[in-house]
């Protein structure tokens, strides 16, 4: 387990996120739901900055710590993939997007 | 035959050893500063991706606008402070392509040492000894200027800078000393351990910085891709044909730079493992105080040959398309 593991789970989490934002649409009027969109596109930037500073990260963490991640990160994943296309999961992809930013900022922590 | 080639040679064949010996010295020494020198491009290869990798990430988040929703070109941040903006994360994309760039630059000077070595070499080859006042100045600024980068800000890569900047210091101290004919197959072994350290982190540094971003650059683009035939129109229905050229364009652009990343990589790659080889089977044709190892020779010639080889490849083919491929 290193890095390209980490990152390509990262990667999975992001084309998930992608694949909500593509195809949900709030109604029209719906400005909850228009906000609840540009919160899961900000979440999916700040994947994006995960990704950056994994690349960035000198591997200092141990095989278990990575494997351990790793792990965390395939279980968010598979909710995020599973989740249907609608506004009100949009949420939920929010919610668990969070959780994957906060493995991360612990194994960035790790790796730096 | 010159004067010098004899004097050398003499020298050589004092020692015990062949001619063959110091022919083969003279092709590694060519094959080191062609090979080293045609890299000197790829080792910007990791700044011209990051800016690539920055172009997509800013695209990205903003291709939902397209059909209706919130996050448009016209949301924070905008393009004119993109650039810096750390909003998403505590390094803006200036911060992490600057200290790439800055990795990218201790990396070419590990080149410069390289080439120097050849210089030696040929030095030795033509004239039978090299000063190491020679080439002082090429030398020590290598090590110098490596050693400040890694010691400014470049968060991230300190690490990466610090771990060529050693090898660097090492090999430059074997160039500040004076290498004769008569100990040339001593010198190469001693030689042979900070020359391998230093491409060993040329290599590693080419798979995290080069592999890493390339990998992230491919996810970016499939995505950015996925948003765009997202917003091209829904399955079964005709797209503008406009607006669908334009895609493929689009496309068609950012995936020949993907191909031209991925062969530049490549080719860096096999050049390094070449001369690293070459150097190996010298240093192992000239092993102790015995005979020349004449196998070893051979290998030597065909490992340096294909340096040779790709080293014109790449000037050809990859460096005359840096940046417009």
């Amino acid at each position: 387990m290193n890095k390209v593991d980490i990152l390509q789970k990262l990667f999975e989490t992001r084309s998930a996120l992608t694949r909500l934002i593509i195809h949900t649409s709030p109604a029209p009027g719906d400005a909850d739901g228009a906000q609840t969109l540009t919160d899961l596109i900000h979440k999916r930037e700040q994947v994006t900055h995960a990704i950056q500073d994994v690349i960035a990260a000198d591997v200092k963490a141990t095989d278990d710590d990575v494997a351990k991640a790793v792990g965390q990160l395939a279980d968010a994943n598979k909710q995020l993939q599973d989740l249907a296309n609608t506004i009100q999961n949009a949420k939920t992809g929010i919610a668990i997007t969070a959780q994957v930013l906060n493995v991360i900022a612990q194994v960035v922590g790790a790796l730096m | 035959m010159s004067r010098a080639w004899l004097v050398a040679s003499t020298a050589l064949f004092a020692s015990g050893c062949a001619t063959a010996y110091l022919q083969a010295t003279g092709q590694f020494a060519v094959a080191a500063r062609e090979g080293a020198g045609s890299l000197a491009s790829a080792f910007d290869l990791s700044t011209q991706l990051c800016r690539d990798r920055a172009d997509l990430a800013y695209l990205l988040p903003r291709l939902k606008a397209e059909y209706g929703a919130e996050a448009s070109f016209g949301a924070a941040p905008l393009r004119s402070v993109w650039w810096t903006d750390k909003s998403g994360g505590t390094n803006s994309w200036a911060d992490h392509c600057g200290a790439i760039e800055a990795a990218d630059g201790a990396h070419r000077n590990g080149l410069q040492v390289i080439i120097a070595y050849g210089w030696a070499l040929q030095s030795v080859v033509g004239q039978g000894q090299f000063q190491g006042d020679d080439l002082r100045s090429v030398a020590s600024s290598a090590a110098q200027l490596t050693q400040k980068i890694g010691g400014g800000g470049a968060a991230g890569y300190t690490g990466a800078i610090a771990g060529v900047g050693t090898p660097i210091t090492m090999f430059t101290d074997f160039l500040l000393s004076k290498i004769v004919a008569n100990d040339l197959r001593k010198d190469i072994g001693a030689a042979d351990p900070a020359f391998q350290k230093v491409l060993d982190k040329l290599l590693a540094y080419v798979d995290a910085s080069g592999e890493l971003q390339l990998l992230d650059l491919t996810e970016t683009l499939g995505e950015v891709l996925d948003e765009i035939e997202g917003g091209l129109g829904a399955k079964g229905a005709l797209a503008d044909p406009v607006r669908g050229i334009a895609y493929y364009d689009f496309a068609a652009h950012w995936e020949a730079r993907l191909r031209y990343y991925r062969h530049s990589i490549d080719a860096t790659k096999k050049v390094i493992q070449d001369l690293k080889a070459a150097h190996n089977a010298l240093r192992s044709a000239g092993d102790g105080d015995g005979a020349i190892r004449t196998d070893d020779l051979k290998k030597m010639g065909g490992f340096a040959a294909a340096v040779i080889a790709d080293a014109a490849y790449f000037r050809a083919q990859i460096a005359a398309s840096l940046g417009t491929p």
